[in-house]
């Protein structure tokens, strides 16, 4: 610096386009976010998944329980947490005997993003049957 | 104002330490905190079923074990990694004959189940490393209006 006077930049060297840069940049970001809030969507789903399992297989275990009493408690949790197309994606069903009570689902969640697979995976539940 | 030359470094080798000593340690603990919380569900949900089966069976023993490996199953887990103490007794494998702990059934009495998995203290790409132990107790009244044998 001589004289108080600024340095002075050669603005042509850097000269470039911002905005492309950085809706590519954006865009990236936001799909990864999609992404990861699929997998929380998700995680959530099988942690209902499993709560209405629990939940159906123990309401089927009472004494004098009817035979669809296991299947109507899960689609009521299911109803009351899991609604829309994910809860469309749960199939179950309650099976048992005299001693035990087993629920099953088979579960399919379709993911938000078009290049991803579906997440499936299967969940069971047994409870002891109440006796005299 | 200070030195320039004091503040120089390397960007490669920061990038790299950074990304080996803090991100993988930190996703590998995310990856394992996971694991430790399917596997206290687990735990959770086999110690309340057991302490119920073992009422409703009027302390059969063999039936809450039969129980807890079915229970296991329909959580991924190994029975093998599964141990279970009946009315503060030896925590034995599932695996094994169950010990007599809890004596006969008698209206009133509070039977206790306590169940144990072993967890991996770290889930990594190539393997699980060491092992915690993730624990659940309950405990469950034979009813007082109830018909034993």
């Amino acid at each position: 610096m001589i004289n108080g006077s600024k340095p002075r930049r050669d603005h042509g060297a850097e000269a470039g386009i911002a905005t492309a840069g950085f809706v590519v940049a954006v865009g990236f970001s936001m799909l990864f976010f999609v992404l990861l809030t699929n997998l929380v969507a998700v995680q959530y789903g099988r942690g209902v998944v499993r709560a209405a399992l629990d939940e159906g297989a123990r309401h089927g275990a009472r004494y004098g329980a009817s035979g669809s009493a296991c299947e109507d408690r899960i689609r009521e949790v299911l109803d009351g947490l899991l609604g829309g197309m994910m809860g469309s994606g749960v199939s179950y069903r309650c099976e048992g005997d005299s001693a035990r009570i087993r629920a099953r689902a088979e579960v399919v969640f379709t993911a938000w993003l078009p290049a991803i697979p579906e997440f499936q995976f299967q969940m069971a539940a047994t409870a002891a049957v109440e006796r005299e | 104002m200070m030195n320039p030359e004091l503040q120089r470094g390397s960007a490669p080798i920061e990038v790299v330490l950074g990304i080996g000593l803090i991100l993988i340690p930190l996703t590998l603990l995310s990856l394992s905190f996971g694991a430790y919380l399917q596997r206290m569900v687990f735990v959770r949900i086999a110690a309340v079923e057991a302490g119920r089966e073992l009422v409703l069976s009027d302390g059969s023993e063999d039936g809450v074990v039969a129980l807890i490996a079915e229970i296991a199953r329909n959580h991924g887990v190994q029975a093998s990694e599964v141990a279970v103490g009946f009315c503060g007794g030896a925590i034995r494998p599932v695996t094994d004959p169950p010990g007599s702990g809890c004596g006969s059934p008698e209206k009133g009495k509070e039977f206790t189940v306590t169940v144990t998995v072993a967890v991996p203290a770290l889930v990594t790409p190539y393997g699980e490393v060491g092992n915690l132990m993730a624990r659940a107790s309950h405990t469950e009244m034979v009813g007082l209006y109830r018909s034993t044998r």
